[in-house]
């Protein structure tokens, strides 16, 4: 149960920043700002000082130049990792259980979470995004660290739809066509291509990278000011060095908006003066430009349409004001993207507009009103299928495969059921196995199994009996799977869902801190 | 008094009746026993057919040539039991002027189409019947992908199938009804096919079994010269391979078929060490002499060899390539046997200026075609980066690198 008057909030939980909106009165979404600074966007940075005292945000980032070590940054590329952050050596390293000053990805992403629940009060349900690849792991992850921070998720939604459904919903923004979602934040990348008319907003297909953002191209800076350091000095940088990718970041913002960038450099050997100009970073980042090509290229092929047939690009994420993104992009798609979203905050409204269509019966008549005719549907982001024998022909041998039941961008909500057969006589037990991929894989051994079971069968049959499998994938990425022996109707159910994977007082057992 | 007069008369009249209606009863009756036996004599005995085809539509197999089997008739146990067992077996009946006779009998690549102890095809199922049990039409029993039977010849054969229907206990072995198992028959029945077989019979399997093991000695040390020298885990893969192939032999066989292949292995080592060892003789052999599937054994050892030293060496990855080409094997098959080892492997190594053998890349290929391929390729590691599996999950974010560079390398 949420809460009398419990708001209608949306989180984005970024690589780099993260936000967090509200639906105002009037059913209209609004990026709250910080307590500290008052800005919109805050750093997904952590800082654990003494006495169990953890700052985030802002004030953490600062802390990198002195306190390095203490800092925990880009938790979100770890969340999908059995690690831990050592506090004390400033360092990712494997899980090995509960210790002292050590941290899993979602005990700080709680941390992040807490600190953005203080911009408003009475927050208990939210709607989280994340990117649209982002693994089953991590989903589950991300579960834990709200749980953690005290609050209840909704449902998780895909950045880039959130971002479209906010768009959408811009006054004078009347789309009636295909769009494309071009979403490059500080970590992750996502391309979507979803059908709106109006309101309503019909996805058709995500595609992403889970290893490319503007983290990324700040190693790319490193990298050249590394080179150039010891050009003059004679000794490269520690690349690995916090302070020089904030330094990086700096001069990347100042390539967006000049040709060339100064900066002192404090190396091992003293401060160097070190200049970069825009043409030598976008040439350091061409292969990763590249990949949103490669990505763009996959999503038009998916959704069977040319450049042509998109009729608005919309950018968001921080990472689109790099001048090269919005070249390659304009040449890709044979005109310039739009701008009409605040980069850093769509994501964020998005999430609040989607928590107003969760919690339509919590709105107030003005709220309703503004979201009565707004509607999502989204697509299934993976494959999900099941292990069959079948043979290779090719081989003449008979192995075990992925068998695809539910494809990639089939609509949500769905069901299909497959008919198999037993294959031995007096075949006892049916194993029953749910798999995940994002590739149309046959080959079971690059296929996540998600689930695994068995069914017993009645003795003393031929092979050959028919098991039909039918899963059921609902809007809030609920799995259903039900293993049907016909003949004799025994069947093995069950229901697979995105959800965290530990308790709450298990999760808080290692936390306990005063957030600054 | 009237009374008892009309109720005798009222009684003569029902006897009357009585005999009328148990005339006509009897008339119906009799017409019905007659329609009976008509139909009794109508019902076909225990016919079976075969055809060559797509499969039955109801087995969901993918649209693969298959035999399919159906059966109509009577399926009665005259002994009145209430189960009769089905057995089907198939025979290679070209060099015999009728079917009265039978050839040797097929054998299946697939357990579920193979008699409990060998390969012999039999398919085997026990239905619940009574004493006028019948298939008034055809039931389409079952579909045979094709290429899962393997008959003693290749080339186009005369296949015959026959069905047999007994009591429950009914037993076949390595194909053939014995004698005293024969009184359990009550139906059976035949239909033939002609077929062309384009793999190895398994008379020629079993002939050439030695030879495939042997080239397989032959081509797997020359491919682990191809880095240099011999070194000796690989020594000991193919070891290895030999115990394990071997393994199923009988008493003395062991010994001698190891030795034997010991021998090959040693004097093929010598001619690699004096460099007079020719891939492309070999090559040409095994196209000479083996069959499709044994040419995916060899590459199975191939790959286990390539991926031994946890490293796939860019000079592997070029042999391998070459001996697909020459040896005709599915490039798409042999892609996905080849990624279980990039992925298992430490170091996949590619000469800076060209890692474009990775995936499959050729200088012939146009632009566009290499910038496609490129891009289905970071798909599918793409894709990997999400496994649960960090061995796979490491491998997909070095493959997603190189992918990129080399689609920048050809400006796609």
């Amino acid at each position: 149960m949420s809460k009398k008057n419990s708001r209608i909030v949306g989180i984005d939980l970024g690589t780099t920043y993260s936000a967090i909106a509200v639906l105002d009165d009037l059913g209209n979404p609004e990026v709250l700002p910080s307590i500290d600074n008052n800005s919109k966007i805050t750093p997904s940075v952590v800082y654990f000082g003494n006495n169990d005292k953890v700052i985030v945000g802002e004030k953490a980032k600062d802390a990198i130049i002195n306190e390095k070590k203490k800092v925990a940054v880009e938790v979100k590329r770890q969340m999908e990792n059995d690690v831990m952050f050592d506090s004390s050596k400033g360092e990712w390293v494997k899980n090995e259980g509960k210790k002292n000053s050590y941290f899993t990805p979602s005990q700080i992403s709680s941390l992040i979470l807490s600190k953005l629940k203080e911009y408003t009060d009475n927050v208990d349900k939210v709607v989280i995004t994340v990117p649209a690849m982002f693994a089953e792991k991590a989903r589950s992850a991300t579960i834990d660290a709200a749980k953690l921070a005290g609050l209840e998720v909704l449902e998780l939604i895909n950045e880039p739809t959130a971002a479209v459904l906010h768009y959408s919903k811009i006054p004078g923004v009347n789309l009636n066509g295909r769009v494309m979602v071009y979403d490059l934040g500080g970590g992750t990348f996502d391309v979507t291509v979803a059908n709106v008319k109006g309101l309503k907003v019909d996805v058709i297909t995500s595609r992403g990278d889970k290893y490319l953002g503007g983290k990324d191209f700040d190693n790319k800076i490193v990298e050249i000011f590394s080179k150039k350091y010891k050009k003059q000095k004679g000794v490269e940088l520690d690349t690995g060095e916090k302070k020089y990718h904030e330094i990086a970041e700096r001069i990347k913002k100042i390539l967006s908006s000049k040709e060339e960038a100064e900066e002192v450099i404090e190396g091992p050997k003293g401060p160097q003066k070190i200049n970069i100009t825009r043409s030598e970073f976008e040439k350091s980042i061409g292969e990763y430009i590249e990949k949103t090509k490669m990505l763009i290229e996959e999503v038009l092929e998916d959704a069977k349409c040319k450049p042509s047939q998109i009729i608005q690009t919309l950018l968001v994420g921080g990472s689109t004001r790099i001048p090269l993104v919005v070249e390659s992009l304009t040449k890709i798609m044979g005109k310039a993207p739009v701008k009409g979203v605040n980069v850093d905050e769509a994501v964020a409204s998005g999430a609040a507009i989607y928590a107003g269509l969760l919690r339509r019966k919590d709105l107030n008549s003005n709220q309703k009103k503004s979201l009565e005719k707004v509607e999502l549907n989204d697509v299934c982001n993976y494959y999900l299928g099941t292990l069959a024998a079948r043979t290779n022909q090719e081989r003449n041998i008979m192995l075990m495969v992925n068998s695809i039941i539910i494809p990639r961008n089939t609509k949500l909500p769905c069901s299909k059921t497959e008919r198999y057969t037993t294959l031995v006589d007096d075949q006892r037990v049916l194993e029953c196995s749910v798999t995940q991929s994002e590739h149309p894989e046959e080959d079971k051994d690059f296929v996540n199994i998600i689930y695994k079971g068995e069914l017993e069968l009645p003795k003393g049959r031929p092979a050959g009996q028919p098991v039909d499998i039918t899963y059921s994938y609902d809007q809030s990425g609920v799995i259903h799977c039900e293993f049907l022996d016909v003949g004799s109707k025994k069947r093995h159910e069950i229901q697979l869902r995105p959800e965290g994977s530990k308790s709450v007082d298990e999760l808080k057992e290692q936390l306990d801190f005063k957030i600054e | 008094m009237n009374s008892s007069v009309v109720i005798k008369e009222a009684a003569g009249e029902g006897f009357l009746i009585f005999i009328a209606i148990a005339v006509i009863w009897w008339i119906i009756q009799q017409a019905r026993q007659s329609s009976i036996k008509e139909e009794i004599a109508n019902i076909p005995p225990l016919t079976l057919e075969v055809e060559k085809g797509k499969p039955f539509e109801k087995f969901k197999f993918e649209n693969i040539e298959c035999f399919n089997l159906k059966i109509k008739g009577w399926i009665n146990n005259t002994m009145g039991q209430d189960k009769i067992k089905l057995i089907f077996h198939a025979y290679d009946n070209t060099d015999l002027q009728n079917d009265e006779k039978t050839g040797l009998p097929l054998a299946s690549s697939q357990k579920i189409f193979q008699e409990n102890n060998g390969r012999v095809f039999k398919i085997e199922t026990t239905w619940n019947t009574t004493i006028d049990t019948y298939l008034p039409n055809w039931h389409e029993f079952i579909s045979i992908p094709c290429e899962m039977l393997i008959p003693p010849f290749k080339g186009n054969r005369k296949i015959m199938f026959r069905v047999f229907a007994g009591e429950p206990s009914l037993n076949s072995t390595l194909g053939y009804i014995e004698s005293e198992e024969l009184k359990k028959v009550m139906h059976w029945s035949e239909s033939s096919i002609n077929y062309k077989f384009n793999d190895l019979g398994y008379m020629e399997y079993s002939k050439n079994r030695e030879k495939l093991e042997s080239l397989s000695i032959e081509i797997a040390v020359a491919f682990a010269t191809v880095d240099g020298d011999l070194e000796k885990r690989t020594l000991n893969i193919i070891k290895k391979w030999i115990v394990d192939i071997t393994s199923n032999l009988e008493g003395d066989k062991i010994k001698q078929r190891r030795d034997s292949l010991s021998d090959v292995l040693k004097n093929t080592y010598k001619k690699a060490k004096a460099k007079t060892i020719s891939v492309s003789i070999i090559l040409n052999e095994i196209n000479d002499t083996l069959s499709k599937s044994q040419k995916y054994e060899i590459m199975d050892l191939l790959l286990t060899i390539a991926g031994a030293d946890d490293k796939l060496t860019e000079k592997e990855n070029i042999l391998l390539d070459k001996i697909v080409k020459k040896l005709e094997i599915d490039k798409k098959v042999f892609a996905n046997m080849k990624d279980k080892i990039v992925i298992n492997v430490e170091e996949i190594e590619t000469s800076k200026s060209s890692p474009e053998s990775i995936f499959g890349i050729k200088e012939e290929m146009t632009n566009e075609e290499k910038c496609t391929l490129l891009r289905k390729s970071y798909s599918k590691w793409n894709a990997q980066t999400n496994s649960n599996n960090p061995k796979t999950k490491k491998r997909a974010k070095e493959m997603v690198e190189v992918i990129s560079k080399l689609r920048q390398k050809y400006s796609c």
